[in-house]
């Protein structure tokens, strides 16, 4: 099969996104910083919609009872 | 002629480290700057600071360097990588995380110590491919 492809002079690293120089891919080692960050990055949209379910199930008629009910225990109310 | 290398220079490292004010001080009003990957040139300070923001904001942790220049009366030519994380849409491509880095070279004329004019061409492929927006070698 021919086809037309290219390389570049640096490529970022497939677990940490850094930028790696093609004479320096074998040396390179993930900073554990970074490698958080791209990982985190990549799951903001996943992260963003736990927050916006959290927020709809907490309006809904059954989130608002397991507040209600979280906050009785919570002032001992259910043993009363 | 030393002075138009770091008038130059300025130019090229100031705006990513927010110093925008550097465009109005060195920049002549009627700035033309031609680039290979654009269809028409950047025409005049305003134009060539929205098209370094897009830039900015796509990469916003971007900082550009300054490896060599060669200058003669009037024109300056500099050699130079940026390198950044692409945290925002750049060219129709959404946020990717990852870190490029990129190299240009750049032809600038001078008058009255302002830039009028930029011949520039850079390693956009290059940028593309690291991007994951062209495929490699490897990854056919």
């Amino acid at each position: 099969m021919s086809g037309f492809f290219v390389e570049s002079s640096h490529m970022p690293c497939a677990e940490c996104g850094a930028s790696v120089a093609a004479a320096e891919r074998e040396a390179h080692a993930c900073d554990p910083q970074r490698l958080l960050e791209y990982r985190l990055f990549h799951l903001r949209d996943e992260v963003a919609g736990l927050e916006e379910g959290l927020r709809g199930y907490l309006d809904s008629p059954h989130g608002r009872f397991a507040q209600w009910l979280a906050e009785r225990e919570r002032r001992g109310g259910a043993s009363a | 002629m030393a002075d138009a290398k770091e008038r130059v220079r300025r130019l090229f490292e100031e705006p990513w480290k927010g110093n925008w004010d550097v465009l109005d001080e060195v920049v002549a009003p009627d700035y033309l700057g031609y680039d290979s990957g654009q269809a028409e040139p950047l025409r005049g300070i305003e134009s060539l600071r929205g098209y370094l923001k897009a830039y900015s904001d796509a990469f916003p942790d971007a900082r550009l360097a300054v490896h060599e220049q060669v200058a003669e009366p009037g024109k300056v030519a500099t050699r130079w990588t940026a390198r950044g994380t692409h945290a925002g849409e750049i060219s129709g491509i959404a946020a990717t995380g990852k870190e490029v880095t990129v190299s240009g070279l750049t032809i600038s004329t001078l008058v009255g110590g302002k830039v009028v004019e930029q011949w520039t061409t850079w390693d956009r492929l290059g940028m593309l491919v690291q991007l994951g927006a062209v495929p490699t070698a490897t990854e056919a």
